[in-house]
Order: structure tokens, then sequence, then C-alpha cells
């Protein structure tokens, strides 16, 4: 007995160890819903991936709030007239964390890296309009084009800078600790579970608040808002649960941050279906797409109802058009038009499995089944389901996104030009669009023609109808009240690269 | 019994044959393919070709097949398509984690089941007996995503003791500690880490076991051989513990091994519910990626320890009942 009493007392001990508590350093903890392949954006462009390594490293440009490029690693930046030059100055007392100043040649090496096909860069061809990189000296670039490309420097604004030496140095280890300029230096990184940074004292944007940044993975939605709301994580963005969105607005202790986001989910119609070739029958599918209903009550609000691949921030978005109304009269009458007044044939709709996807897949089903459409709804897992629609025409119907749509041409040239590459998934050909598409690549970005070219875009694609737009994306963030210098940025990559101003107070 | 052990180990090869066969042709054969899923949002079908060429994807599958058994049989599994570090190392940094929740999670099933089965078979039709009945059934019919969310409700978000996601040092790491230094520290924070995910991930093994720890008890108690004891004039409780208790113990022994089999697989759940980075979550994020490499190593290598953990169970039978012979 006296034995067991002396266990329990030596358990009571171990108990009341476990508090004792040690010194803590400011660490900020940020929850992410995915672990990170590699922080070398030359070779992983992923979200998870960037959210990251954007606080480590950086571009020439950014993004700013409003989506505007504003300075980074070049303090200006300039197009010649006919357009074949862009030149960038670049700043100056800017010191990699190795100790060594940034200078024009890690710029050089970072592209010519990137575009020797040798090294198998996945965004290698967003680049392939620069044919020649000049130093004038060691802070001003020359980039020279192929041909005039108007957004080309919106892709600029996405590369990291690598310095030579230690990319040279550490070659594929690069991405597992990466050096850079940034404001948060690399120190340890336990895959899955979490990644730390110290703060950078030297940062040439001022020191970071924080002596520490961890970005700690928990896969699970539910799991992760509940660490956030038990105060285990400071903050994150993405992943929160529909239906929980408004008790967390009403909620005094959270902070939710909203900001509309630079991409939309459609349903992509095959024309190399004989149905889906039919504008008539994807304008009654169009038509029946209930989009305020699916933004308030699959989405919980977070969203808009969409009706233009340009996303509305964009000064290119065509503001005089509005969502195709849900209308299951008009709807029944195209079907009419189309040879079909009591429906009587079947569809096939694809989608991954993600839950408000698999929803609107369903509402879908049920409107078109009113109309006597029978339609086969076909869940898959991401890969296969990619592999569909990127290998096989074998569906008619699908639900898809697309996110970081930063210019006009990225948002409709791979969409909706016949020879747009492999994201013509739809098979979509129309040769005004063509025209117009690459012309817009070719003007200057900042002039009218530019502006018209895309807004007669946009009214084709209205009519013709080869995606029904669902719903605007909308990024949606939390943080805890006490975190300060924290703003939801519209697009996720840049979440945290300034995450040098946040602080904790206490 | 050397002999048996050296049998049964050679067996083992036919299995982890057919396993590597039946993984690599399944995770080859469906749709879906690595380069395509990492090259993200902008590469041509050209630089597809090309990088699928580097990878070998381009060859015939037979012809890929070989060259990678060529090499797993001699300790090379390759390199991570998407991590590019080796495969080997990427298991060995999560197998500890893994590990130690699956035994854990075996420890508490058996340390709840074993008890309270024998008590429900002693005490038949008593309030424990139905209770612990009830709760067995329930026990099997919770998914263990769900045990996992409530546990982390009910009981991370009360009690501050357990936190809510997950794994900060080793329990086994923490013990070898306490023993040399005498400091519990690293031992309870890795106890409180890992106490709710292995209960989550034990809860159905501590039902069934429970149920079959009675079955078989009550079984036990009504053999001929009990009778005898009992009207030799033996109290009860040397009856059943000395006579009764050891043989009724074997088919839970056997289930054991199996068991380990269902918590490998449930701790892809529950890794992902705690955030529990194990080796359950590389490879099911490996196989979201088509990452070849990773899922094909660390399926071979949960096969190779479900074996070996069902070799050591028939060992131990040895033990609890001597007439079983090994050859």
């Amino acid at each position: 007995m006296k034995k067991r009493l002396g266990l329990l007392v030596l358990l009571l001990a171990f108990l009341l160890v476990w508090t004792g508590g040690i010194a803590e350093a400011k660490t900020l903890v940020i929850g992410t819903w995915q672990e990170a392949m590699g922080l070398d954006g030359r070779v992983e462009p992923g979200v998870a991936e960037a959210e990251r390594s954007n606080t480590i490293m950086e571009a020439l440009l950014c993004f700013n709030h409003d989506m505007e490029l504003t300075p980074r690693l070049a303090t200006d930046w300039e197009h010649s007239d006919d357009g074949l030059e862009i030149t960038f100055y670049l700043r100056e007392g800017v010191y990699f964390h190795h100790g060594r100043e940034f200078v024009a040649d890690d710029v050089k090496y970072t592209y010519e890296w990137l575009l020797d096909p040798d090294n198998e860069a996945p965004n290698r061809s967003l680049y392939i309009d620069i044919v020649e990189i000049e130093i004038v000296n060691d802070h001003e670039i020359i980039f020279h084009l192929r041909e005039p490309n108007g957004f080309l420097i919106n892709n600029i604004a996405r590369m990291n800078i690598v310095p030579r030496d230690k990319a040279e140095e550490l070659g594929d280890e690069f991405g597992s600790r990466p050096v850079g300029t940034g404001p948060f230096i690399f120190d340890t990184w336990r895959r899955d579970d979490r990644m730390v940074l110290k703060a950078n004292p030297d940062y040439w944007g001022g020191a970071p608040k924080v002596d520490e940044l961890q970005f700690r993975v928990i896969p699970s939605d539910s799991a992760r808002l509940m660490a956030f709301e038990a105060g285990e994580i400071h903050m994150f963005q993405g992943g929160v649960d529909a239906l929980e969105i408004e008790r967390l607005e009403e909620d005094p202790n959270i902070v939710v941050g909203r900001a509309p986001g630079p991409g939309y989910e459609y349903v992509g119609f095959n024309q190399k279906s004989p149905l889906m070739n039919d504008y008539r029958i994807r304008q009654a599918v169009s038509h029946l797409i209930n989009r305020e209903g699916i933004v308030d009550h699959v989405l919980g609000g977070i969203g808009s109802p969409a009706y233009s691949p340009i996303p509305p921030m964009l000064p290119w978005h065509h503001d005089g058009l509005e969502p195709h109304a849900y209308d299951p009269e008009k709807a029944r009458q195209l079907l009419a038009e189309a040879g079909y007044p009591d429906g009587g044939f079947s569809l096939s709709l694809h989608t991954s499995d993600v839950d408000h996807r698999m929803e609107i897949a369903e509402i879908l089903a049920y409107e078109l089944g009113e109309l006597g459409v029978d339609v086969e709804i076909r869940i898959e897992e991401w890969g296969a389901f990619w592999d569909r629609i990127m290998h096989t025409t074998d569906y008619d119907m699908y639900i898809l996104s697309w996110h970081g749509q930063l210019d006009p041409d990225r948002a409709t040239y791979r969409q909706f030009h016949s020879e747009g590459g492999r994201y013509d998934y739809i098979y979509y050909d129309n040769a005004r669009v063509n025209m117009l598409l690459d012309e817009g690549r070719i003007v200057p970005a900042d002039s009218d023609r530019s502006l018209e070219i895309y807004r007669e875009v946009q009214e084709i694609i209205y009519r013709d109808v080869p995606y029904a737009f669902i719903f605007y994306i909308e990024e949606i963030a939390l943080s805890q009240p006490y975190i300060t210098g924290f703003e939801v940025h519209p697009y996720h990559p840049a979440s945290w690269e300034n995450a040098h101003l946040f602080d904790i107070e206490d | 019994m050397q002999k048996f052990i050296i049998r049964r180990l050679l067996s083992i090869i036919p299995t982890i044959l057919g396993v590597s066969l039946v993984v690599f042709f399944m995770i080859h054969l469906a749709p879906g393919d690595p380069v395509t899923l990492m090259v993200g949002d902008d590469a041509t079908p050209a630089d597809i070709a090309r990088i699928q060429a580097i990878y070998g994807f381009d060859q015939p599958l037979h012809i890929q097949y070989l060259r990678w058994f060529g090499n797993a049989i001699q300790g090379d599994f390759g390199v991570s398509i998407r991590q590019s570090r080796p495969v080997m190392s990427l298991i060995w940094e999560r197998a500890g984690a893994t590990v130690e929740l699956a035994f854990m999670g075996m420890f508490i099933a058996l340390l709840i089941s074993i008890p309270l089965g024998v008590l429900s078979a002693i005490r038949r039709g008593s309030w424990i007996d139905i209770g612990a009945m009830t709760l067995a059934l329930i026990g099997i019919s919770m998914p263990r995503f769900w045990v996992g969310l409530m546990l982390l409700i009910y009981v991370g978000l009360n009690f501050d003791f357990f936190p809510l996601f997950g794994r900060e040092g080793s329990l086994f790491g923490g013990i070898i500690t306490f023993f040399t230094t005498l400091n519990p520290h690293e031992f309870i924070t890795g106890f409180r880490y890992l106490l709710l995910p292995a209960f989550a991930l034990g809860t159905a093994a501590t039902a069934l076991q429970t149920r079959l720890m009675r079955s078989s008890m009550l079984e036990v108690l009504q053999q001929d051989y009990v009778r005898t004891a009992k009207s030799k004039g033996l109290s009860d409780r040397v009856v059943t513990f000395k006579h009764a208790f050891r043989n009724a113990l074997l088919p839970v022994v056997t289930i054991v091994g199996l068991q380990f089999g269902y918590l490998l697989a449930g701790a892809v759940v529950v890794e992902t519910v705690f955030s529990w980075p194990g080796v359950a979550r590389l490879i099911i994020n490996a196989v979201s990626q088509r990452d070849f490499p990773i899922v094909q190593a660390g399926t071979l290598l949960v096969a190779i320890s479900f074996a070996l953990i069902n070799l050591i169970v028939d060992i131990s039978y040895g033990f609890l009942n001597p007439k079983i012979r090994y050859d």
C-alpha cells in the first residue's frame, strides 16, 4: 500500500513539473492547412510553399493589398517605348541572410536558372519571353524580351530571387534550407509538424517585431479552428468552415479578416461533347445556378456571385455585366430551342472531393433533373479528377476554380484561347476571342486599347458561356485580437510577406 | 524455436514481394501522375514530357518495377519526387511518432480491455457486464475521426494539460531520459501530446478486445478442468487467475497482432485529426501527390513491420501455453 501511495505522489509531482515555464521568446505562430513540399519558388509554385517562402525570400516587386505592383527588391522599374526592354533599379544595401550583399548578378542567376530547360522549372513558360538579361551595374539590370509582353511584370512579382552562391552550393537542397533577403531567416523544419524561422534583425524594411515565426501544419479544418480558439495558434488564412463564419464574426475575441480574392469557381463545359457544344444548353445550365443561394447557404456568405473571368479588383473587369439570373423557366425555353423541350438526355458532372463543390454539384443535378435532364455526378479523388480533365475528353461538365488571376491575360488566355495550352479542357474555339487575346498580349497594359480588348472578350464569353461562373472567391483569415499589423491579403501567397510588421501585444 | 523463427522470417519474403507488386501497380495504374500534379499552373505539355523522362516514367511499367525493386533490395528506396530527399530519411524522421502512437494505442487498449473483459465474464449479467458490453458496442461503432474530434472538444479544450495538436518530444525518449537523469519533463511532455491521439486510435481495439476477452473467459470458465479445479476446493481467485485467465488470453493475443494492422491503418485518420507528424500522413499525402517512391517504400515498411509484429505474437504463445510447440 505504501508503495502505491509513493507512486501516486510521484505521479502528482510529475503533473506539477510540466507547468514549470521557461522564459519565452516572442513567437508568432501561424497555422496552415498543408505542408510545403519545398521552399524554392523556382521549382515549387504552390500556395502552401509560397506563403512560407515569401517570408524568407523576396521578389523584385510585390502586390500590395490593393493588388497593385509595389517595389520590393527593385526600387523602380520601367518599360522601354518599344516594349522590348524592362529596366529594374535594385535596392542598395540589402544583404542575404548569409551576409553577402544582394546584387544584379543574383537576379540574372535566378532567371537564367529558371529559363534553362535542364532545370525542370515548372513555370518556365511564363518567363519564356525573356531572351537576355543584361547587367548594367550591381544595381541596375535590363531584361530583353523577344516580343512586347505587358503582363510579364506580374509574373516577375511572383518569383523570389535566390543568392547565386548559396543556390549553387546547395543545389536540390536549397528548397529544404533556403537563404534569402526577407524579414525572417530559415532555422529548422520538421515536416508535417513545424517550420521555425528567426527574425532577421538587419532586414532592410525594419527588424521584425517578434523574435520567431513558426508555421504549424494542422490539416483538419475543425482541429485548426479549435487550436486557434484555444489560443495555440495566432492566425491562419483559408479553410474556415462555412457553418462557423457567423458565430466567429460575432465573437469579439476573434478578428475575422475578409478580402475578395483574385479567383472564381465555375462549371466548365467540354465542347467536344456534342450536347455541350450547343451554346443554348450551356446558357440553360448557367440559368439554373442559383448563385446568391449558393453563396449564402453553401458558402456561409464567403464569396460573391460571378459573371466574368476577370476578377472585380482588376481595372479590366467589366462591371456593366451581371450574373446570369437564376431562371428555370428561361432555362426550359433554352432547352426547347435546342430541341429538348422535355429534357430527355443525360450529362455527366465531375468534380473532386471538396465539400462545397459536391454540394453545388448536387444542387445543379437537382435543377437539371427538374427539367428532365438526368445528371450523373462523379466525385473523384483530386489526382484522378485532374487526370480526367487534363488527359481525356470523357466528361460533359466539371466544377473547378481558378486562383491567382493577377492580370487579364492570365485570366483568359489559357482558358479561352484555342491554343491556350494544356488548360484548354473545354475546347472552346472562337476566332474573335483568339484574335483579341493575341492582341491583348502585345498592346501596352496601361492603354485604353487594352481595356477595350478585355471588355469585348468578357462580353463574348458572357454570351457564349464556355464557363458558367459560379462565385468569386473571398479570402478569409482569422487572427487573435492581440495581434497587430496584420491585414488579410487578397492574394494568399502574399499573406505573411509583411510578417515583420506583425506584433503580439501583451 | 530457432527453426521456427527462421522459417517464419523466410515466409515473410513472398509476402513482401506480393505487397510490393500490388502497391507498385496500383499506384502506377491509378489515374493521375506526379509530374502533372507537381508542375502547377503554367507548364507546357513538352515540359511535362521532359520531366517525366527524367524520372523514368516514360519507361514500360515492368521495367520501372524491376528497376525500383532492384534498388530497394539494396536498401536504396529512391528519392521523393516532390521533396527531393531520400525516401528512407523522410520515413525514419516520422517512424518514431507512428510507432509510439500505435504502441500507446495498443497499450491503452490492453490496459482497459483485459481487466474489463475478465470482470464482465466473472460477473456475467451484472451491471458491470452490461455497461462494459454497451460501451464496447459504442466503441466499435464510432468512427475514429469523430472520437478524435470529441476528445479535442471535450477534453482538449477543457484541460490545458492536453494540447490540441502536434507532437513535442518523444515518450519513449522521455522514459529513457527519466531513468538516466531522473528528469521527468520530457516524459511528461511526450505523454501529454500522445495520450489523446493514442486513446482515439485505441478505442476500437479496446472495444473489440474487451468483447473477445469476455467471451474467451466465459468459454474457459465452463471447461472441465476449471470445474475440476473448483471441486478440488481451490478458491475462485486461484481458479480464475491461475487456471482460466492464461488460457483465455490466447485468442486476445492472437488478435493483438492483427489489431496492429488496423491501428496502422487508423493512424492515417488520427494523425490528420491531431496533426500528428507520423508516417501515415506522409504516405497518404504522397498518395494524393502520386509521389510513388514514398508510397512504395512506406507501404512496404508497414507491411514488414506488420509481419514482424505477428511473428512476435506467435512466439509469445509459447509463454502462455507451454503445450504449443514450434516445429
